[in-house]
């Protein structure tokens, strides 16, 4: 009998209320029971063509179809090392990335990636089943031994804890090799654990995966400033390769009115909440003060964190953003949340003045709207002004989360860079300077998790070659 | 964890400490480092006041209550679970000739290693320090190992009554005009001494005082204009040209957590309080 497939009857994760859960920082997606996962994971038809698919649109291509099947076999453990083949992190992954625009996009069920068109149901939930993998393994407490290739000899620093620099330590003590991590902060994570809210990812998941690479023998040195502590250049000289992850975390502002009291860049915002938990302060010594209502500029995933932060600050979040709804690059079901929680989300709204009292702090955020006019060169339709529509959003702080620039404190001088100030590579990671690769943001300026983690993995790939040829091809350019 | 190898009063309100960390070994002059008691604890931006064979030397003034924190929680348990440094952009040390250092509180730490630099590279260094109370006035007879000559005030009058402004002028009348001035401890006194070096055609550099967060230039909080371009305390300063500096700007967002920084203190003091209670039961 032909297998019935299962267009519509897509699993949800069980969640929080959305009343209960704006209290606190804790996660509100609460992960699949093993017999949600089993029944979800049944859905997959485990296309044999899922290269072209699922498996494509996966940045980092996990063998999808492969660990869904393991699931489906009652071999979890064997679903968890299929996936690690990959992607190092499935919990996170599972967690964070924007799966309707990569695996879940292109699922069979839900777009024909193969003929270009649509198809009639919902996807499997990949993202929800990878996070059952990862979260299985982790809390049932089973020690996995990973296997590593013998010492050899050779030593490697990675330069940013974040999640690039990460995978790329993995790999590379996979390999053998000695790995230290250098972090100016003092928790591993970067991004991850200052900027993604606690409520999207619980720290308990990043503390497990880098003791995970602290058993494979990776060594972290917190409070090191390369390009302070120590410059890139001396790493160089003390270690046989260097890989160089730091991001691209600079905040940025831009807006008339943004030297006022109450502006304040995502990052710190972010940083003070979820790094320094300033949600408990005064129990925690560092403060944060929004006021009582907040406008956040932007929509993108930091301004979809913002709002969740200020949400859980009790305070009346607006977010403002010029664009619509479809071109966010935030995970669609996160916007769902943020309204169900009390965001007031103003799309088409293009702010143009931070406005102040005569004590110099925030009092409104002057906008304008907009409509849908021609397509730009990407060929998204461009938002042009609305004539007369000047309005006033009331608000005690403005959040910049308009994007991130280059932090070119570790490579300023030493290597080229992009006219964005980001560094160049060559597609083997190759930087202006022999024995130094980068990868993630510091050559992307800014793109997703795993898009970073993927990076870090190839790296990691092309530095071990290096180690053992001393072939080094930049050319510039 | 790092060690504190050594931790001694110096007034009620300040302390030297010093910690075991080779990290901060390369430390130059108006360098400074971030520590942290725990990894619950705000970050701390120290000027590092010189560094040591094992690590380095600060002088910690109490103002609020992370460095109350430091005082009391070091006296019971001399360990400190994270220090990052050194950061900021190193003074640049060379021979201007008759240099003067003004220092408010605690901005004498800023100064110290920086003098003694300027010292060593053949300049004639002087110093004027000025503490809100005799509280804080310390480590004079140091100073005064590499300056010429040393004045200390107090604006409460506990010692010479008087003020940094006050004080520049009483010695520009007696010395005449230094080749470079560099003053650090209070974003308002800075900005009266670089007022009138302005006007008197002095070249002056002056360490800005601005919240800090990540220390790394990522969240903009210590962001200050110079010369009309916003720059970074944390990692373009925390030194800059004095006449560039953007003063009101500094100013306005010197005490934006001014509330919460009282709160927090308060809280703090009560916890420590209690625990006196306690010890007592
Ligand atoms: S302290 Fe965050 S940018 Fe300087």
């Amino acid at each position: 009998m032909a297998k019935k497939i299962r267009y519509l009857d897509r699993n949800k994760e069980p969640m929080i209320e959305a009343s209960e859960r704006v209290k606190s920082f804790r996660e509100y997606a609460l992960g699949f029971s093993p017999n949600l996962a089993l029944d979800e994971a049944k859905r997959c038809l485990f296309c044999k063509d899922a290269e072209q698919r699922c498996i494509k649109g996966c940045p980092i291509h996990v063998d999808i179809p492969g660990f869904i099947k393991k699931i489906t076999e009652g071999d979890l453990l064997g679903a968890y090392k299929k996936i690690i083949e990959t992607d190092v992190f499935p919990s996170i992954c599972g967690r964070v990335c924007p799966q309707e625009r990569q695996c879940e996009g292109s699922c069979i069920l839900y777009y024909d990636t193969v003929r270009d068109r649509k198809a009639k149901g919902l996807p499997v939930s990949i993202g929800a089943l990878e996070k059952f993998v990862g979260d299985f393994v982790r809390i049932s407490g089973i020690k996995l031994t990973e296997e590593k290739a013998l010492p050899t000899g050779m030593r490697v620093a990675v330069v940013g804890a974040g999640p690039s620099g990460l995978a790329c330590a993995y790999d590379l003590a996979k390999r053998g090799h000695e790995v230290h991590v250098y972090e100016a902060l003092p928790k591993a994570g970067g991004v991850m654990r200052y900027g993604i809210p606690p409520a999207r990812l619980d720290r308990e998941i990043i503390d497990y995966e880098v003791q995970r690479l602290e058993s494979l023998g990776v060594k972290f040195f917190y409070g090191h400033v390369v390009g302070r502590t120590v410059s890139l250049s001396q790493l160089k000289e003390d270690y046989d390769a260097v890989y160089l992850s730091v991001g691209a975390g600079r905040g940025k502002l831009g807006l008339k009115g943004d030297h006022l009291k109450g502006v304040f860049s995502a990052i710190e915002v972010l940083t003070r909440v979820n790094l320094m938990e300033a949600y408990r302060f005064p129990e925690a010594p560092t403060p944060v003060d929004l006021g009582r209502k907040v406008a956040i500029i932007g929509g993108g995933f930091t301004a979809v964190d913002c709002a969740i932060t200020s949400l859980r600050l009790g305070l009346e979040t607006h977010v403002v953003y010029r664009r619509t709804r479809e071109t966010s690059s935030a995970r669609q079901e996160e916007w769902d949340h943020l309204l169900e929680e009390g965001a007031k989300i103003h799309w088409l709204t293009q702010p143009v003045e931070v406005l102040g009292n005569e004590k110099g702090e925030v009092i409104g955020l002057k906008c304008i709207k907009m409509e849908l006019g021609e397509p730009d060169e990407s060929g998204r339709p461009r938002p042009v002004p609305v004539p007369d529509s000047e309005h006033v959003i009331e608000c005690d702080s403005v959040i910049f989360a308009i994007g991130q620039q280059a932090n070119p404190l570790a490579y300023e001088g030493i290597l080229e860079t992009t006219r964005w100030g980001t560094v160049k590579v060559n597609e083997m990671y190759q930087t202006s300077v022999e024995g130094i690769f980068a990868g993630g943001d510091v050559i992307n300026g800014g793109d997703t998790v795993v898009r970073s983690l993927a990076h870090g993995r190839e790296a990691a790939k092309f530095i071990d070659e290096y180690l053992r040829t001393k072939n080094w091809t930049f050319t510039g350019g | 964890m790092f060690k504190v190898l050594h931790k001694e009063s110096l007034t009620p309100k300040a302390f030297v400490m010093e910690v075991q960390a080779p990290h901060l070994a390369s430390a130059q002059p108006g360098q400074y480092a971030v520590v942290q008691r725990t990894l619950e604890s705000e970050r701390v931006p120290l000027s590092i006041l010189e560094t040591t064979s094992e690590g380095a030397r600060f002088l910690v003034e109490v103002r609020g209550r992370s460095t109350l924190e430091l005082d009391v929680r070091l006296n019971e348990e001399p360990e400190i679970a994270y220090i990052e440094g050194p950061a900021g952009v190193p003074f640049e040390i060379r021979n201007y000739g008759r240099v003067l250092l003004i220092s408010k509180n605690w901005g004498l730490a800023s100064l110290f290693a920086i003098g003694k630099a300027l010292n060593a590279c053949g300049n004639s260094v002087s110093a004027l320090h000025v503490g809100d109370t005799l509280e804080n006035v310390y480590m004079i007879d140091e100073l005064q190992s590499f300056c010429e000559s040393v004045r200390v005030l107090t604006e409460d009058g506990s010692l010479e009554e008087g003020n940094v402004e006050i004080a520049l002028r009483d010695y520009l009348d007696s010395a005449g005009k230094p080749d470079l001035v560099v003053c650090a401890g209070s974003n308002l006194d800075s900005s009266l001494v670089v007022d009138l070096c302005k006007r008197e055609g002095i070249e002056v550099m002056a360490m800005v005082n601005t919240y800090m967060l990540d220390t790394i230039g990522l969240c903009l909080v210590c962001r200050v204009m110079v010369k009309g371009e916003q720059k970074l305390a944390c990692v373009d300063g925390p030194w800059f040209r004095g006449d560039e500096i953007e003063w009101d700007y500094l100013l306005a967002r010197e005490n934006i957590y001014e509330d919460e920084e009282k709160q927090a203190l308060e809280k703090f003091l009560k916890q420590l309080e209690r625990e006196r209670l306690r010890s007592r039961r």
